[in-house]
């Protein structure tokens, strides 16, 4: 065997794995699937080479990453799962994608060359720049609105409240047309070519642009373009709308209306674990909001029940609702981080064939919108 | 013969203490708590023997405190030390414990009379038990002299407690002394042990053990505590909220301990207790179903497999190899459920428990670093005191001198730090012999 040929086992370091299946018992989908990163990492060790890629389990992880934080070896699990499904999609195996692929053949096509797209239209009456130093990226939230219609997820309004939040402090950042999807979940679903194209082509935008610092208001896009992207050679600072927002409160640049309505927070996988964020997010709440938290809270947190958009199912509706109702055991209200936790949230709410959802009066919100709401209270 | 200085009133500071005294040895035993005895003191039973730990321990302690040889500077600590093997001069900061020990008997009336009383938690039973700002920090405390708690003392925080000062109204001695302060001695020795032994790992960052947040999750020192008769529920198992004892419970090993992201190192010795602490349960419930949960069984000692035999076979000890992932409980009957993986089948399966025993992680004392620091001496990469050589010199720090003994030169039991402080004794008076005859020779 090559050292290529076992890039997931040595990068990930998952030679350390001492077979204590702790990663099993607090993984949630081994709750409910048959799944066990266990017994993957020991396939990969004991089968060297593209085996284990052929295992179809491998696209059950939510790459959510509680097994990493709780493991005593150290095993870096969803980078090997990323890995092992690059190996699988090289080999023309790939997940069910929860959206019938339209998401993923979205994210290809933005890849291609030739593009027009009209993803600036939700600007109208906010203030954004053509170029300048600070942008905001914006990512897939133009599309969601179509693509997840019937949900209604209102996704742009966390766009639009993104804006408004650096408008009020004076901020005026680039909202580029020829923006790209960040490539999240391509690379999350194996596809690192089509990521890779994806990336450069952001990349390439932003130094056109001369953009030093990125702000989103997705926490995929933050981890993809604060660590991912980095790895391609990006050097520009990227920042979560939440963490901005936190700085903004602190120099007093943003006038809020303080409410006592209690809200707690779901900490999105992709800012909360993959990232470190816990603090800023919680500090913007604090201050517009009375901030409660749920049993599992911070890098205890529970996913949102999907992962990329792939197998989404019985199984991850019953996450869903399991958080769902942990929410509503402390608050009325839960803030999402992600556009995706949100989607996701929404979607479990909405399910007629959830009966428990009914009892569960809760609204879902994302923090961008949340505290733009209290910027407009601020101003009366 | 120049006197020796031991750091850490453990077993293994009081077994070097005592080894020293018996050969003559002028012993300074100094001890930062306001008593010896150290974890030794804190366990119930020890094993593989099942005897009683403080009932080995209390008549070292009452030897330590008695002996014309030695003397305890206890609620004291080494500040600095200087000169070489031979001849040092040592700093000890003796904090006040505002009671005056040659007055004081022990008696308890000022505790009964302190309005702190049942107000602070007691750090020999983990916050178990509660005590007063003046109080005996154990039963068998050595010495026996109460001890005033400077931060939380109402008069000497504020300068007022109520309209009179009960605990001096309380005591027919006349042993409190408000204005007792801190000392420093300066000692001549020629040599230094350190014995300073082990912390416990805080679980409470392991979110996934609920450690802090569910009731009936307790860490193995606590269960020390509970299991042991002269603890604070005189040795019963109580299940919260009932109150009943347990009808199960599970035992989770190496919660910290190898662990490459917080001890990496094995403790080496909570395999054994694990199995005697569920021994004990069975030994008190007959009918109660033991788990415990280990990665690997680490019975290394003269008996200790056949111990562990005797746990599986005459008790019905159950072992099940794997580290839990979670523990959760039912928020209406705070009983809970731990989630591993079975070994057997690979998949997630469920236990409820009605009392979670963590092993957590023994690592080294907190002061470790800043020990080193005073001593001049080296640490290894686990924060643990450093021997020039773990062959052949497995006693000698990294300064001439200075010795090591016990849990805080690297983890180990009881036995082996009572065998490894006499060694450090040994090697001590090798340094005072060598001094003595070299003057002689002058």
């Amino acid at each position: 065997m090559t050292a290529e040929k076992d890039a997931p086992v040595e990068s990930t370091k998952a030679y350390y794995c001492v077979e204590c299946g702790k990663c099993t018992g607090i993984c949630p989908v081994s709750r409910g699937l048959e799944y066990s990163p266990r017994r993957m990492v020991k396939r990969a060790l004991e089968e060297p080479g593209p085996e284990v890629a052929r295992d179809g389990q491998i696209w059950n992880c939510l790459t959510c990453k509680l097994c990493s934080e709780v493991c005593p070896s150290g095993v870096d699990y969803i980078d090997f799962i990323r890995l092992v499904r690059s190996r699988a999609f090289s080999a023309g195996l790939s997940g069910s994608c929860s959206q019938g692929g339209q998401l993923n053949t979205l994210a290809r096509l933005m890849a291609a060359d030739s593009l027009s797209q009209n993803r600036n239209f939700w600007t109208e009456g906010l203030d954004v720049a053509r170029d300048g130093e600070v942008m905001y990226f914006v990512g897939c939230l133009p599309y969601f609105d179509t693509v997840f219609d019937e949900l209604k997820p209102d996704t742009l309004d966390i766009a639009r409240s993104t804006v408004r939040i650096l408008n009020a402090a004076g901020i005026r950042p680039v909202v580029s047309p020829a923006e790209r999807c960040c490539g999240h979940d391509l690379l999350w679903s194996g596809n690192a070519d089509a990521y890779r194209a994806l990336a450069r082509r952001n990349m390439n935008e932003m130094k056109r642009l001369g953009v030093k610092k990125v702000i989103t208001s997705c926490a995929e896009c933050y981890r993809t373009l604060s660590q991912d992207y980095r790895e391609l050679g990006a050097d520009f600072d990227v920042r979560h709308i939440s963490q901005v927002a936190a700085e903004l409160l602190e120099q007093g640049k943003l006038r809020v209306a303080a409410s006592d309505r209690k809200v707690t927070l779901q900490d999105a996988c992709r800012l909360g674990r993959h990232s470190g964020v816990y603090e800023q997010p919680r500090d913007v709440i604090r201050k517009i909001a009375q901030l409660v938290e749920m049993p599992r809270n911070r890098s205890a947190a529970s996913c949102c029940g999907v992962g990329a958009f792939l197998t989404c199912g019985a199984h991850s509706k019953k996450i869903q609702l399991e958080r769902l109702t942990e929410a509503c055991g402390v608050a009325g209200t839960l803030v999402t981080e992600c556009p995706k936790c949100q989607i996701h949230f929404k979607c479990a709410l909405k399910d007629k064939a959830l009966p428990d959802t009914k009892s569960l009066d809760l609204e879902v919100i994302d923090i961008a919108s949340l505290l733009a709401r209290s910027l407009e209270a601020g101003k009366r | 013969m120049k006197d020796v200085l031991v750091i850490g009133g453990g077993v293994a500071g009081i077994q070097a203490a005592l080894d020293l005294a018996e050969k003559g040895v002028k012993v300074h035993l100094v001890e930062r708590t306001p008593s010896i005895g150290g974890r030794m003191a804190q366990l119930d039973k020890t094993f593989p023997t099942m005897d009683c730990s403080i009932c080995i321990l209390a008549p070292k302690m009452a030897d330590c405190a008695d002996h014309p040889n030695i003397r305890l500077h206890t609620c004291s600590e080494v500040t600095a030390l200087e000169g070489g093997a031979g001849k040092f001069r040592a700093t000890v900061l003796k904090h006040a414990r505002h009671v005056d020990a040659s007055k004081c008997t022990g008696c308890g009336k000022c505790t009964e009379a302190c309005r702190m009383k049942g107000r602070i938690p007691n750090e020999f039973d983990f916050g178990l038990r509660k005590r007063g700002a003046i109080y005996l920090p154990f039963l068998q405390a050595v010495p026996r002299v109460m001890n005033i708690d400077e931060k939380k003392c109402l008069f000497l925080k504020a300068g007022k407690c109520g309209d009179k000062q009960l605990c001096k109204e309380a005591c027919e001695r006349g042993a409190i002394d408000f204005d007792q302060k801190d000392e420093t001695l300066e000692l001549d020795v020629g040599a230094v042990i350190v014995a300073t032994g082990f912390d416990l790992l805080d679980p409470s960052a392991m979110f996934e053990y609920g450690y802090g947040r569910l009731a009936n999750v307790r860490t193995a020192m606590e269960y020390e505590r509970l299991i042991c008769a002269s603890g604070p529920t005189g040795g019963h198992l109580e299940v919260e909220p009932t109150k009943e004892h347990p009808r199960s419970m599970a035992f989770i090993q190496c919660v910290g301990a190898r662990d490459l992201r917080r001890s990496p190192f094995c403790c080496s010795v909570c395999c054994m207790y694990a199995t005697k602490e569920a021994v004990l349960v069975k030994e008190h419930y007959p009918d109660t179903e033991c788990t415990i949960f280990n990665v690997d069984m680490r019975a290394l000692g003269k008996g200790f497999e056949e111990f562990v035999e005797r746990a599986r076979t005459e008790y019905g000890v159950r072992y099940v190899r794997a580290r839990p992932g979670q523990v959760t409980e039912d928020p209406r009957t705070k009983r809970l459920t731990v989630w591993y993986e079975d070994p057997a089948t690979g998949r997630v399966t469920t236990m409820e428990a009605d009392i979670v025993v963590l092993a957590t992680a023994l690592v080294p004392n907190a002061g470790t670093a800043a020990l080193a620091k005073v001593l001049g001496i080296e640490m290894d990469g686990h924060s643990f005191f450093k021997v020039t050589d773990p062959l052949m010199s497995p006693v000698e720090s990294t300064r001439p001198g200075v010795f090591l003994a016990g849990y805080c030169e690297t983890p180990k039991d009881i036995p082996e730090s009572v065998a490894q402080a006499s060694g450090a004794a040994a090697k001590a008076y090798e340094v005072l012999a060598r001094e003595k005859g070299g003057a002689a020779n002058a």
